[in-house]
């Protein structure tokens, strides 16, 4: 009887191991799970009336609104990046806590313009998201973000913890560009740079860049090229490894559906936290090429004399197949007056 | 001082000196003792748990946003323990009014009722009465067979309480390793705070990990990424977590052994217990000597209960909690406690003739024995004097020579001596701390100043505008500022920039994360010339006329620089970072109290204080956005 008792049935041990196998699986699921990585689902950009870039020009602060939908309305519409019941995730730069007159930030008016447009073509989440150094609480009301999207469907997120966050991959190139002249004996570095893109852009049916068109001490320029750096975990590495490099790589992998470059004020020096010189050019540029772009709005930046030719990620970006630099070439649309409003 | 008493060996009398009829036994089984002190035991449970409930309600609720709740100081709990206000009294010669009065309260409850204080609001005491009750329960009935060792330790706590104040006597704290209320909020925010944040956080990550949290976001719309609590992490939660577990263990010896052996405050207030009004009355002629009183009080304050015991019955007040257990459990319940004025105050009052009778709340007096008494506080002078006249102490005055320079105060803190000596580790300014950069230290700032808050800018940043360590800091050891101060009055240290390790000062790469980041503008850029550095990238540097470019590097302007360490947190340069924040030029003095020599009251900040608590960072955006208002509304 007693060793009975201690005797496992058959049908005992089928369950007992039916269940650990269960379990197994399931903590062998987590481990696949945590090693995959993805891929940023956003659309891919389109030129829906064979334009390759729009500037629009107003008057003043008043007009920003305007001329942001008009330049997106003559690209083609927001319902060809933006379609019903979409999650929409926008990048504009809020993250300093700068005043809009100091041009560190995309005016909020720009953000307001775009916010409503994808609230009318149907999107149904609207996520601005930027992660910036200043303590964001602060930086999204003063930059004026918050009453930006006051009102609206949008909401404002800073991911400052890295749960937020994905892997993603990205290709790494060899260096074409060397800075030290040292050989690149060491290139293992340069392999497998683990990079993380937040939760909400990697299911983002849409992505809209809306950087702001400013000088920066270390990258030379900041617009659409060097804005996807506020939108990832590792920022670190990347300033070790070499910023020029590492951003032209991440633009290969992270591409925006559109890019609404924010060049009504510019800052001039001190980038890219100011305050510096700040010009005002009053003026929206809307494209899907950030290299373009970028090259494009080299030209707002009068005070330091920046030509494309002097901003080594757009080189690389060049050369990289990310987008073409000379915008000689392109069908670029410029509206100002009456057309713009 | 009286001899000391030779203590009865258990073999001399027995455990249990007679045995009972079936009828004593059937009364003993049932609930016996008297049925009103039942109802004032539930009372007591009752109070317990909710004194615990709000006390950990308050450490929750204390938080960078939240104000008291009610109109009830955060810190309430600490303004209770009166034994640090004595102690900083001593030690600073300053009495903060704001501390002292729910200090005075219970000191008042304790002329009336004795330790009513411990038994009945005290944390600590109720964490140990949880556990005892989880944990040792059935044990219960074997702690005190032995009496003689109910007796054994309890003079510890004055021994304590005397080393202690012998060491105040010169300025040194000795009061913070075992005061209770500062206990229990350490090990809260160290040993069981960060752990309840690590373990929620991590079942968020397996949630997310198992695609649950896709399936809540996609069904709900529910993102529990933003459910996540704050992630703190703590130095030193090792030997936290053993010094209160082994309080939690020492009690499977003898209940309550903390409370009844080396508590500080325990002490303090069992001294002034000696006269309180609340008395424990046994009527001799009715007790069966069954000695459940003496095996199973709280605290074993009962003595020589055993019928062939040579020394009279007696309880002692002073080691009593008024927990009313006993008188629960006195099965002919002869023990009745009742307030009325103790005999010998009637007596010297001329209330009662002097009674040569044995009294009918007979006193165990303390005796501690005059050689005891004396060792005690010269061994709290002695180590006084050692420390003071160490070379750490006097550095700390002077120029802090072997205080580590990497050791940063937090913002508002007192001058080194001055904070020492106020500082009673409590760690709530750990637990507001909203970018965790407080961490409690070991040997940084000397053997006096081990689990005292310092400044960690490789786990955070000091945040611009906050001002929450300044709000909670119960004995003001961190004085109340303003963002403003911050900004423009207190130092912290001074960043430094490693030339050799930064990547734009050796290699010349564009990095200018520590100017980016710097919320004061301390960290500035100039170009300068360097040779080794080729001007042609593409090219070897041999080439002709390819030798030396400029490369942009970061300098610190040493009057704008606060030491706040946001360019040490956000530098790229890993593990050691090339911008790493001193302690040099270090300026604490910006509005300290002034120091009176004979024990002045200041008022502390009674102005500023009103509004401790609510939110200053908040209040000065909120100024800001109104002038940038009233700006645009001018253009």
């Amino acid at each position: 009887m007693s060793e009975d008792k201690h005797r496992v049935s058959r049908r005992k041990f089928l369950e007992i191991a039916a269940g650990s196998a269960l379990l197994g699986g399931l903590y062998g699921l987590t481990f696949v799970s945590s090693v995959t990585y993805g891929k940023p689902k956003a659309r891919r950009s389109s030129k829906p009336a064979g334009l390759d870039m729009v500037i629009a020009e107003g008057s003043g602060p008043s007009d920003y609104e305007k001329i942001t939908e008009r330049a997106i309305e003559v690209f083609g519409g927001i319902e060809h990046f933006v379609h019903k019941g979409d999650h929409v995730v926008l990048s504009p730069n809020i993250g300093w806590m700068r005043t809009p007159d100091q041009a560190a930030t995309t005016h909020p008016a720009v953000i307001r313009a775009v916010v409503k447009l994808c609230q009318r073509a149907g999107a149904g989440k609207i996520t601005c998201i930027d992660y910036g150094l200043d303590d964001w609480r602060l930086a999204f009301n003063i930059c004026g973000a918050e009453q930006a999207v006051h009102g609206t469907i949008a909401t404002l997120l800073s991911p400052t913890d890295p749960s937020l966050y994905k892997d993603i991959n990205i290709p790494s190139f060899v260096p074409k560009m060397t800075i030290t002249n040292q050989p690149y004996d060491s290139r293992h570095k340069y392999d497998h740079i683990m990079q993380k893109i937040p939760f909400e852009l990697m299911n983002a049916d849409s992505f809209i860049c809306m950087p702001v068109v400013k000088d920066h001490e270390a990258a030379v320029i900041t617009i659409s090229m060097k804005k996807l750096m506020g939108n990832i975990w590792n920022r670190k590495d990347y300033h070790r490894y070499g910023l020029q490099q590492c951003i032209a790589e991440l633009n290969c992998a992270v591409k925006p559906t559109l890019i609404v470059a924010d060049a009504t004020r510019v800052l001039q020096t001190r980038g890219p936290k100011g305050p510096g010189v700040v010009t005002v050019p009053n003026k929206v540029v809307v494209g899907v090429d950030p290299v373009a772009v970028d090259s494009y709005c080299c030209q707002f930046l009068t005070v330091k004399g920046i030509t494309p030719d002097m901003v080594p990620h757009l080189v690389l970006g060049n050369d990289l197949g990310v987008g073409q630099i000379d915008y000689t070439g392109l069908k670029i649309k410029e509206l100002a007056g009456a057309m713009a409003t | 001082m009286a001899v000391e008493p030779k203590l009865i060996r258990d073999q001399d009398i027995g455990a249990i000196s007679r045995s009972f009829s079936s009828e004593e036994k059937r009364r003993m089984k049932e609930r016996p003792g008297n049925p009103a002190s039942h109802r004032i035991v539930s009372i007591r449970r009752a109070v317990q748990i909710t004194t615990f409930s709000l006390f950990a309600l308050f450490f929750f609720m204390t938080t960078v946003n939240a104000e008291g709740a009610w109109g009830i100081p955060k810190d309430l709990f600490m303004m209770l323990d009166f034994l640090p206000t004595l102690a900083h009294w001593i030690e600073s010669h300053h009495l903060s009014v704001y501390a002292i009065g729910p200090g005075l309260f219970i000191l008042l409850l304790t002329l009336w009722g004795g330790r009513i204080f411990c038994g009945w609001i005290c944390p600590l005491g109720t964490a140990i009465d949880i556990s005892d009750r989880l944990l040792y329960r059935k044990g219960r009935l074997f702690y005190n067979k032995k009496r003689s060792e109910t007796r054994r330790f309890r003079n510890w706590k004055y021994l304590y309480l005397l080393i202690g104040l012998g060491a105040a006597a010169f300025g040194i704290d000795l009061f913070f390793f075992g005061d209770p209320l500062s206990l229990i909020t350490r090990t809260f925010t160290i040993c069981i705070y960060a752990p309840i944040a690590y373990v929620w956080n991590g079942s968020l990550d397996a949630m997310d990990k198992l695609g649950v949290a896709s399936l809540l976001y996609n069904h709900f719309q529910w993102n529990i990424a933003t459910w996540r609590m704050q992630h703190v992490v703590f130095y030193n939660n090792v030997p936290l977590l053993l010094m209160f577990v082994g309080i939690i263990a020492l009690s499977a010896y003898q209940e309550r052994f903390w409370c009844r052996n080396l508590c500080p405050y325990g002490g303090l207030l069992a001294l002034i217990s000696r006269v309180s009004w609340l008395r424990h009355t046994i009527k001799m002629d009715g007790c069966i000597h069954c000695k459940k009183c003496e095996i199973q009080s709280r605290m074993g304050s009962y003595d020589n209960l055993d019928k062939r015991a040579t020394e009279e019955a007696k309880h002692s007040i002073s080691e009593c909690i008024q927990c009313f257990r006993c008188e629960t459990i006195c099965p002919p319940d002869v023990i009745q406690i009742q307030a009325k004025v103790p005999a010998f105050l009637k007596e010297r009052l001329g209330l009662a003739k002097p009674n040569t009778a044995p009294r009918p709340e007979p006193q165990t007096g303390i005796d501690l024995g005059r050689r005891r008494v004396l060792a005690s506080i010269g061994a709290g002078l002695i180590w006084g004097t050692l420390v003071k006249g160490s070379a750490e102490e006097y550095a700390g005055r002077m120029r802090r020579y072997t205080h580590n320079n990497r050791a940063i105060r937090p913002p508002g803190a007192l001058p080194e001596p001055e904070f020492l000596a106020a500082c009673t580790r409590c760690a709530e300014c750990m637990k507001v701390c909203p970018t965790n950069c407080l961490q409690p230290a070991f040997l940084e700032t000397g053997l006096q100043g081990i689990w005292t808050p310092i400044v960690v800018p490789s786990i955070g940043p000091c945040a611009e505008k906050c001002t929450s360590c300044g709000d909670v800091c119960p004995t003001h050891a961190i004085q109340p500022f303003t963002w403003q101060d911050k900004r423009y009055k207190i130092k912290i240290g001074l960043a430094n920039v490693d030339h050799n390790t930064c990547i734009a000062w050796n290699g010349g790469r564009e990095c200018i994360v520590c100017a980016e980041v710097c919320p004061y503008s301390a960290v500035l850029f100039r170009d300068v010339w360097d040779d080794s550095l080729p001007k042609d990238p593409t090219l070897p540097i041999t080439a002709p006329g390819n030798k030396g470019r400029t490369k942009r590097v970061p300098t610190v302007d040493e009057k704008l620089c606060t030491g706040c360490g946001n360019c040490e947190y956000q530098c790229p340069v890993l593990p050691n970072h090339a911008i790493v924040v001193y302690t040099f030029q270090e300026d604490r003095s910006y509005n300290p109290p002034k120091e009176k020599w004979w024990y002045g009251f200041y008022r502390g900040d009674w102005a500023k204080t009103k509004d401790r608590g609510k939110n200053r960072e908040y209040a000065a955006l909120a100024q800001e956005i109104e002038q940038r208002k009233q700006q645009e509304g001018e253009e």
